[in-house]
């Protein structure tokens, strides 16, 4: 049960305590020290979900623009404010050249060969 | 390559409601002890008082608070059954082994914990958003991959279902693999755990679960207990296991498997005969060689009769000189790990020279007139015996071992 006496960070940093046991578990700890891997992510995305009842959208895969804890407690607090698109924050300069990368593939006539999936659990 | 290596067992681990561990397991079956106690805790949904949960097992015990998460029971008793026959084999795995080594294990049901747990969340807690574990937790053949990565063993491996014959198809395949050589080391069994409220509630509505406690072959029988657990054997070949001076359990000499093509619960007469001839005929024994049967003996009335007359059609006047029990009547109905675990009970048998008794059998059924070893185990030296598993939907499968 979530409890409203507790900042945002305290019900952040509690959540992610079911997923994370790591006494190193601090808002300044870095995810990838944490050994957050992509099935810790979903577990931890799952978490601040039911611990906030707010709907995390778009897939694991922009985990990696989460760098330490905080990042997690600061897009909570977006959604929090409204702003439901902003959980993820900024999209990287990686990301915004993969999109134009693949903008131009689409618009090549063997395009469909070359797919790269995600990161994504695959069946 | 070669297609008549021959197969023994090395390492044996268990996990019953009659023991959580192979010694206790063994302890129990030579004294007649039951696993089987009422459900805890009760469900007033549920018609019938029993079942034999392994409620000694501590997952946070034996596994940290991440591996716990990422296993269903189901996978858990898989898991700690291969943790203990590996350590029981005594085998030091080398890179080159670990891809010569595969996980072939049996499981009717998958992550029936799990399922039950997310059904519960959405329809009765009104939860909008499911566990994100539970597809890799309900999968049934998750044990297989666990087991595969802790241990690093990259050689074929997958898990079987055929309801309550499921392991001993898997112990089954694993005996082909590594005889043609396609595997060097098996670690083979079952597992299940379906003991919640939505499976038992499933099982309560097919009719087939006792009121009381599991009497197999028992005059006025009154059905089968669920049970869960989870056993696994480590196969190796003859020649390995003698090259580094391992104990030797016993032989997995032969497997016999067929279907009925008859009846969705009720077997046929035919399918669990020819199933022990293709067992004895693979193992290259006579049906005089065999001296006990570890039987699937379920205790409903169906299975048991139908059983007896079939060991009758394929042992002739033999069946009346073998000694016959069945192990469930005390550590219930494994379904999925059924096979599993009654190949362990027929391979310690063979190995100190014990058949484990049938307990609550006695009066027998007049129609079920074989030695069914009544209460009390009987010390006996074996040289062959057979394990049965009959499912239902008729797919069966039998296994023959030979003193080591």
């Amino acid at each position: 049960m979530s409890d409203s006496s507790l900042s945002t960070q305290e019900r952040v940093l509690k959540a992610m305590s079911n997923v994370i046991t790591s006494d190193e578990l601090q808002v300044e700890s870095s995810l990838e020290e944490l050994g957050v891997d992509s099935l810790a992510a979903i577990e931890i995305l799952f978490e601040v979900e039911e611990e906030f009842d707010i709907n995390i959208s778009g897939d694991s895969n922009k985990m990696h623009r989460l760098k330490t804890v905080r990042d997690v407690v600061e897009g909570v607090e977006r959604l929090l404010a409204g702003d439901e698109a902003s959980f993820w924050g900024e999209e990287t300069e990686e990301e915004k050249q993969a999109a134009i990368d693949a903008a131009a593939a689409a618009a090549s006539p063997d395009s469909a060969k070359d797919e790269t999936p995600g990161e994504a659990p695959s069946a | 390559m070669s297609g008549n290596r021959q197969i023994v067992v090395t390492g044996i681990g268990v996990v019953t409601a009659c023991g959580g561990d192979r010694e206790t397991f063994w302890q129990s079956l030579t004294s007649g002890t039951t696993g089987i106690a009422p459900i805890d805790p009760p469900q007033p949904l549920i018609s019938f008082p029993n079942v034999a949960a392994c409620s000694d097992f501590d997952p946070e015990a034996r596994f940290d608070v991440r591996m716990h998460r990422k296993l269903d029971r189901s996978a858990q008793f898989g898991l700690a059954a291969a943790d203990e026959a590996i350590a029981h084999s005594g085998i030091e795995w080398d890179d080159n082994l670990r891809g010569r080594t595969g996980v072939i294990a049996g499981c009717s049901i998958g992550g029936s914990h799990t399922q039950d747990l997310c059904y519960e969340r959405l329809y009765k807690l009104n939860k909008v958003r499911s566990e994100p574990m539970a597809v890799p937790n309900i999968m049934p053949s998750a044990s297989t991959s666990q087991i595969s990565m802790k241990y690093g063993f990259r050689g074929p491996s997958f898990t079987m279902t055929t309801a309550c014959a499921s392991s001993g198809h898997a112990l089954g395949m694993a005996l082909w693999m590594l005889r043609t050589g396609q595997l060097d080391v098996a670690v083979s069994g079952g597992h299940e755990a379906m003991l919640n409220l939505g499976s038992l509630l499933a099982w309560d509505g097919l009719r087939v679960v006792s009121s009381s406690v599991c009497k197999p072959f028992a005059d006025k029988r009154p059905g089968m207990v669920l049970g869960e657990g989870g056993a696994m054997l480590v196969l190796e070949t003859l020649e390995s296991a003698r090259a580094r001076g391992a104990t030797i359990y016993a032989e997995l000499a032969g497997f016999g498997m067929n279907a009925d093509a008859h009846h969705l619960t009720a077997p046929s007469l035919e399918g669990p005969t020819g199933a022990i001839q293709a067992a004895l005929a693979d193992a290259g024994l006579a049906p005089t060689d065999i001296e006990y049967i570890n039987a699937h003996g379920t205790g409903t009335s169906g299975n048991d009769m139908n059983e007896i007359a079939a060991i009758k059609s394929a042992f002739g006047d033999h069946a009346h000189k073998l000694a016959i029990s069945s192990t469930k009547s005390m550590h219930g109905h494994t379904i999925g790990a059924a096979g599993g675990i009654e190949a362990a009970a027929t391979v310690l048998a063979l190995h100190h020279g014990i058949l484990p008794p049938t307990i609550n059998s006695s009066p027998l059924d007049p129609a079920c007139d074989l030695d069914v070893i009544p209460d009390v185990a009987r010390k006996q030296d074996i040289s062959a015996a057979l394990s049965n598993s009959f499912a239902f939907g008729g797919l069966n499968a039998v296994l023959a071992f030979k003193k080591a």
